[in-house]
């Protein structure tokens, strides 16, 4: 009898020792974070200022002691700004048994996230991708938008518009020809009318290019022979400043009264520089030196760590998309007591952090984050680096959020107005 | 209508010489060594660069803007040479695949060199002063700098067939074209030819880089879209024709303007089925070159 127990004990401790062996190292080991993001191809310059902001927060947690008392490790991947090759690395990455993803700085790469979440059992915190369907058809509990959505963004950025420059009575739009271009045209022109002081403005048919255009003369000619005084360009990245420059060449810079962009903000300014439109309205992330951010704890840490880890002093404000996307899966961590993706997910769920913007929450119902969304008025400087943020306004996205309505297309038509 | 249509003009034909002064050096190497440079955008990309690097984003003026896209023409011209010995060389007497993948490997090479030097930022160079504006044609806004690039691919054009059709050099350089050992048969210094020839065609990318630099944000994709548009006018032109090119690349210039402007909704199609056509039609080009298949 007793050397049957002794075997029985024998047996036991080898099949624990064995089976889980795997289960112990990674309990031991560091908390292993995958983080996909575009690092070459057209959307590159973005995507490593991300990259570069998700450092930074694995940087600060691993000053801070870690996690659970582990480490944490970034296992750094290339989307390529290409929706396959997003769903490729997610699926490598779930090789690995890697369960915790920062994806989707774009729509394009987030569509192919968002739906093999599950499959995968991984949590997914979509970092910077602001299409609709994120959060609408293609919901599933796996995911959390880091980001505020097309609608509130957009329409945000047509009342800060309209009431920064309400003599301005007729707009127009020129965006890519695609969801995002519509979308984004349609909710900045809906804004415009709706909170016009006064009489409703007259909102022009948008013009519509190719996202990879490289020449506008066509569509800038449409516009300097419009009556429009202000414009909301669609067009991002090099497409975006490929425009100014050949605007800015056949008067368009004399002839509106006020621009806004989608997003380029930085990115368009430092290319700019001189050049840069006097009165260009950008959505906004993070500017360090601008209030609110200057005075804000998380904002000067950022500022300071990042120049410690890349020797630059003038980060763009993507870095704290990617910062932000990464607190929000490193609290969630915190919050749970464990890397498990259930409790890290329902940790998240009940969240509130602080980023360099305030204080920030998802909402339940959608996993939408509910933020402060802030915009920027740019404009040329003679000081380096030559291009000046001159105003930082915002508007709580309590405001003009969208009700939730997950697994359901999003449709403007149906919303009050 | 009549402002749409001066405005499609203007446009088409600004659009076709920006398109000529990348693929005059493209269809200039086929035309003498046969050989289809996947790595001419590259080339391209790296002569706005250092169009950047030396001139910075605003020129004072229109001559030091011109001295500045020489400066890049000779730096990349200095990169032809090396192309040649190093690469380029080496595939003049192997199969034509080899020569495919050769010069796709260097456009990668091209690009990661770009991204190591320059990073990946974006920058933008604007046009000289004196052509930093706009007038306006019977209701269309041309900018001046578009006439200035409508001038220079017109001059390089003139200057081209002026060197190929009027002097001894260009002469030498047909003959090699045609028939290189009967052209080493009559005391022609073939290899030196060749190599010449490659050189000329990288000074030719390198000047349209520094050139059209003003046109589009500079980053280390920059030379992608103007070298499809280059292989299109060498494809329609007839490969190793600079005459044909030359038209090829007015057509596609006047057909996608008038795409953009009429047919907004349906952009960048109309180019598809002008090739298509010209395919169908055409099969060898406008001005099929002598010895090319």
């Amino acid at each position: 009898m007793r050397r049957r127990a002794v075997l029985k004990s024998f047996a036991g401790a080898a099949a624990l020792l064995g089976m889980n062996a795997t289960y112990l190292r990674a309990q031991s080991g560091p908390i292993r974070v995958g983080a996909a993001y575009a690092l070459s191809g057209v959307g590159a310059p973005v995507g490593k200022q991300m990259l570069a902001g998700t450092e930074v927060a694995a940087m600060q947690i691993n000053k801070a002691g870690g996690l659970l008392g582990r480490e944490v490790e970034l296992v750094i991947r290339d989307d390529k700004y290409n929706s396959s090759e997003s769903v490729a690395v997610a699926r490598e990455l779930a090789g690995d048994r890697i369960n915790l993803l920062l994806g989707g700085s774009q729509t394009v790469t987030a569509l192919g996230l968002a739906p093999l979440a599950p499959e995968l059992n991984m949590a997914v915190i979509i970092v910077a991708a602001a299409g609709m369907p994120v959060t609408h058809e293609l919901y599933n509990r796996n995911i959390f938008r880091a980001t505020a959505n097309n609608y509130t963004q957009y329409s945000s950025l047509g009342r800060t518009l309209i009431e920064q420059n309400p003599e301005i009575r007729t707009w127009v739009s020129l965006a890519p020809d695609g969801d995002f271009g519509r979308d984004s045209a349609l909710f900045f022109g809906k804004a415009v009318e709706k909170f016009a002081p006064g009489e409703k403005p007259t909102v022009l048919d948008t013009i519509y290019t190719q996202a990879t255009a490289t020449d506008f003369r066509t569509q800038i000619n449409q516009l300097m022979s419009s009556e429009a005084e202000g414009l909301y360009i669609g067009i991002a990245a090099s497409a975006q400043i490929s425009f100014f420059q050949q605007a800015r060449s056949v008067g368009l810079y004399d002839k509106f009264k006020a621009i806004g962009e989608v997003g380029n903000g930085d990115i368009t300014g430092k290319a700019m520089g001189r050049n840069t439109y006097p009165n260009l309205w950008s959505v906004c992330h993070w500017i360090h030196n601008a209030e609110p951010f200057a005075s804000n704890p998380v904002s000067k840490q950022l500022y300071d760590d990042y120049v410690q880890l890349k020797g630059d002093t003038i980060p763009s404000a993507q870095v704290a998309a990617g910062h932000r996307a990464a607190m929000a899966i490193f609290e969630g961590i915190r919050a749970a007591g464990s890397t498990e993706t259930d409790p890290v997910i329902d940790a998240i769920e009940n969240l509130q952090f602080e980023t360099v913007g305030g204080q920030v929450s998802f909402r339940k119902d959608d996993h939408q984050l509910v933020n402060t969304n802030y915009y920027s008025q740019m404009e040329p400087s003679r000081e380096e680096p030559f291009f000046t943020f001159s105003k930082v306004t915002s508007i709580d996205a309590a405001e003009m959020i969208e009700p939730a309505a997950p697994g359901k297309a999003f449709n403007i038509a149906e919303l009050t107005q | 209508m009549t402002s749409q249509a001066i405005f499609v003009l203007f446009n088409g034909m600004a659009s076709g010489m920006a398109f000529f002064l990348v693929a005059a050096g493209l269809t200039w190497v086929f035309g003498i060594l046969k050989i289809l440079n996947l790595a001419h955008g590259a080339f391209f990309m790296l002569g706005a660069y250092i169009s950047y690097s030396v001139g910075g984003a605003s020129p004072a003026s229109i001559w030091t803007f011109l001295g500045v896209a020489l400066v890049a023409a000779a730096a990349v011209g200095v990169l032809g040479y090396l192309t040649d010995v190093l690469v380029l060389r080496r595939l003049r007497n192997v199969d034509y695949h080899y020569a495919l993948i050769a010069t796709f490997g260097l456009m990668l090479f091209c690009e990661g060199v770009a991204k190591a030097i320059w990073g990946t930022d974006y920058f933008a160079v604007m046009p000289p002063p004196q052509v930093d504006r706009a007038i306006v044609v019977g209701g269309a806004y041309i900018s001046l700098y578009t006439l200035f690039v409508i001038g220079a691919g017109l001059a390089l054009f003139a200057a081209l067939e002026v060197i190929m059709q009027s002097t001894w050099a260009g002469k030498i350089m047909r003959a090699v074209s045609n028939d290189p050992w009967m052209a080493g048969t009559v005391g022609i210094n073939v290899p030196l030819v060749l190599m010449l020839s490659v050189v000329a065609s990288f000074v030719l990318a390198g000047l349209a880089g520094g050139l059209l630099v003003p046109n589009q944000a500079l980053s280390p994709h920059v030379g992608a879209s103007f070298v499809l548009y280059a292989f299109m006018a060498v494809v329609i032109g007839g490969l190793g024709s600079i005459r044909g090119t030359f038209l090829a690349c007015i057509l596609l210039g006047i057909v996608e303007s008038a795409n953009a402007t009429f047919l907004s909704q349906y952009g960048g199609i109309a180019i598809y089925v002008l090739l298509a056509l010209a395919l169908v039609w055409k099969p060898n080009g406008l001005f099929p070159a002598q010895g090319a298949t």
